[in-house]
């Protein structure tokens, strides 16, 4: 009697972790609906819009997602401002997707669609999120693949680009109050790659930019958060780290503090710095015609700061809304060139009269969210 | 060797077994919300669900409901639910529990004593207990559904 | 050849053998067992370190860190292409 009592207090212990449905093992995402409306000043560039956004459990184990995105687009950039017309233009973006449950592991499917004149593409999305050791830690698997015609306001052109990602997550409780995270992606693309309509300078005289029509890039980033309790405030703190076959290395550190105020509130407020060096075939001026050139000034080096502060309101529950909340915020960003110039009239000639680019971008949300 | 491969039979039947092996369930006194303590060696002669629970555990808020109408339908049949919260000091679990309106008491673990010594491995976690005291069954999580398994259970124990 | 099959033969035993003693309780497989208990998960649950339940303005957000520069990647996010230039 005693040794079968052993074996099944054996069995019961081997076997909890792949039979357990809980808190932490990995649960369906709940119900919920999202509405909101972005915003983006910068540089000349206006962008605003709604998105909206619903999922729901199908069965037991399904859940499925549908969001619809619009960014209205006003363009008055600075490469418009000197060599191009300003514009305006919709952007809508449609995706579902479906999460699919079983025990400690998730799979994901999603298939994005987004569409403006003169571009249109189609991803699709797999990840796969398995947790471990009761739920402390949890490993990720992702792939991509996305397929883009590129086209032209302003020409008959068209050509494609190719996108296909690969991820890799892991993140670990290690204590009660302090988890961490480590993030792995690579990118790889092949096509068009550069913009129809932005020109490279060769000798002061505008000429098509182009761009090599592979890239390959690694991206590692590390995270993490932790619960100050006497504060009832979350740290969370991030780097990551990207490199690519173009040359680019980029730095990017974020900072946030979320705190709850009283009862109902919450605020948020964060820092985040970047910084990139250029891309190989990048300059802002050219002296002769090299086969690999652009002036993107954001394939240049440069670095931006940004502030931001958000607040969240939570709601009593009611008899349709479970936890719905408000949501708004703003980000204050400031980005400075270290290698691409603003000329006088636009005259690319004018070395004399020419200084490095610098502008600030503003971002600001409202949103509101509920379960049901 | 044929010895081996049954002993490896038996290992992989133990997955579709979920019973715990028969032992008497430690007895404890908590502090209800509803004032007055309870002592789980009161309630002997009943079948017992002991539910593990906290207010920041979504499935644990999805199965309170279940577990009143369990309440309700075993009642008067001899059958008791507890529930068990293992919320920190402050998080007023009386005002949590109160839209509920649940029939059975909610008791307070804050001091995690209680849930470590059934050593419960995950959140909701629902331990059944036959009218002797005896942990008969511990189930782990909740799903949709789990209220088909909860009914049968209790119904075998109150045969007993 | 042979002798690969005589290893193979034993080493099965060997293996049955232990399952058979483990399961019987005379050997015990050190467990991880999860260092923080489930019931001690609350702090990790609280609002503040929830990772996000607004999602759309966190994607935001990262689109527009992604369009205003090169890097892209390894954030926790994806999306779908877009013309942003």
């Amino acid at each position: 009697m005693e040794s079968v009592i052993r074996f099944l207090n054996v069995v019961v212990s081997i076997v909890f972790l792949a039979f357990s449905w809980s808190c932490f093992a990995i649960t369906l995402p709940k119900d919920k609906a999202e509405a909101t409306y972005h915003y983006y000043d910068g540089g000349g560039v206006e962008v605003s819009g709604p998105a909206l956004f619903v999922r729901k459990s199908v069965a037991d184990t399904v859940s499925v997602t549908a969001s619809y995105y619009v960014d209205a687009v006003t363009s008055a950039s600075i490469d418009v401002e000197t060599y191009a017309s300003p514009y305006e233009e919709d952007r809508t973006e449609y995706s579902v997707s479906a999460d699919y449950v079983e025990n400690d592991a998730k799979i994901t499917v999603a298939y994005v669609n987004s569409e403006e004149s003169d571009y249109e593409s189609d991803t699709i999305h797999f990840d796969y999120q398995e947790e471990f050791f009761g739920g402390l830690t949890t490993a990720s698997l992702g792939y991509s693949s996305g397929s883009d015609d590129v086209l032209s306001n302003t020409s008959d052109f068209k050509d494609f680009a190719d996108h296909e990602f690969y991820r890799l997550g892991l993140s670990q409780v290690l204590t009660p109050v302090f988890l961490i995270r480590a993030n792995y992606e690579h990118v790889s693309d092949k096509g068009f790659l550069g913009s129809p309509y932005r020109k490279s300078v060769v000798n002061g005289v505008l000429f098509d930019e182009n761009l090599p029509r592979t890239r390959r890039s690694d991206a590692f980033s590390f995270g993490a958060d932790y619960f100050i309790e006497t504060w009832s405030a979350a740290i969370k703190a991030q780097y990551r780290y990207f490199s690519d076959t173009w040359d680019v290395k980029a730095d990017d550190f974020r900072l946030s503090v979320t705190k709850s105020l009283r009862s109902h509130w919450i605020i948020e407020g964060w820092v985040r710095y970047y910084g990139q060096t250029s891309a190989s075939f990048y300059q802002d001026q050219f002296s002769s015609i090299f086969q690999y050139r652009s002036r993107d000034k954001e394939l240049s080096d440069f670095d931006s700061y940004s502030l931001g502060i958000g607040f969240e309101y939570l709601i009593e529950d009611t008899d349709w809304l479970k936890e719905p909340s408000f949501a708004i915020g703003s980000e204050w960003i400031r980005y400075q060139y270290n290698d691409f110039y603003q000329y006088q009239n636009g005259d690319f000639n004018q070395n004399n009269n020419k200084r490095l680019y610098e502008f600030d971008a503003t971002i600001i949300y409202v949103s509101f969210s509920t379960g049901f | 060797m044929k010895k081996a491969y049954w002993f490896f039979i038996l290992l992989l039947s133990g997955c579709f077994v979920q019973a715990h092996a028969e032992q008497q369930a430690p007895d404890f006194v908590l502090k209800s919300v509803a004032d007055g303590n309870v002592r789980l060696s009161e309630h002997y002669g009943e079948v017992i669900l002991l539910n593990f629970w906290a207010t920041w555990c979504g499935p644990c808020r999805k199965e309170l409901p279940v577990l009143n109408n369990l309440q309700k339908k075993y009642e008067r049949a001899g059958f008791s639910v507890l529930a068990v919260s293992v919320d920190e000091a402050d998080a007023k679990v009386a005002n949590y529990v109160e839209p509920f309106k649940l029939s059975f008491p909610v008791l307070l673990d804050e001091e995690h004593k209680v849930v470590k010594e059934y050593d419960i491995q995950a959140m909701p976690g629902s331990v059944f207990l036959s009218r002797d005291g005896e942990i008969k069954y511990v189930h782990l999580g909740y799903k949709e559904g789990d209220e088909a398994k909860y009914s049968k259970i209790i119904e075998s124990l109150l045969k007993e | 050849m042979r002798y690969l099959d005589s290893a193979l033969k034993v080493s099965k035993c060997m293996i049955l053998l232990s399952m058979a003693l483990v399961m019987f309780g005379c050997v015990k497989i050190p467990e991880i067992k999860p260092w923080v208990a489930p019931y001690e998960r609350s702090l990790l649950s609280r609002e503040e370190m929830i990772r996000v339940r607004h999602s759309h303005p966190g994607q935001f957000r990262e689109h527009v860190y992604a369009v205003r520069g090169a890097a892209q990647g390894a954030t926790g996010t994806q999306g779908g292409g877009c013309g942003c230039n």
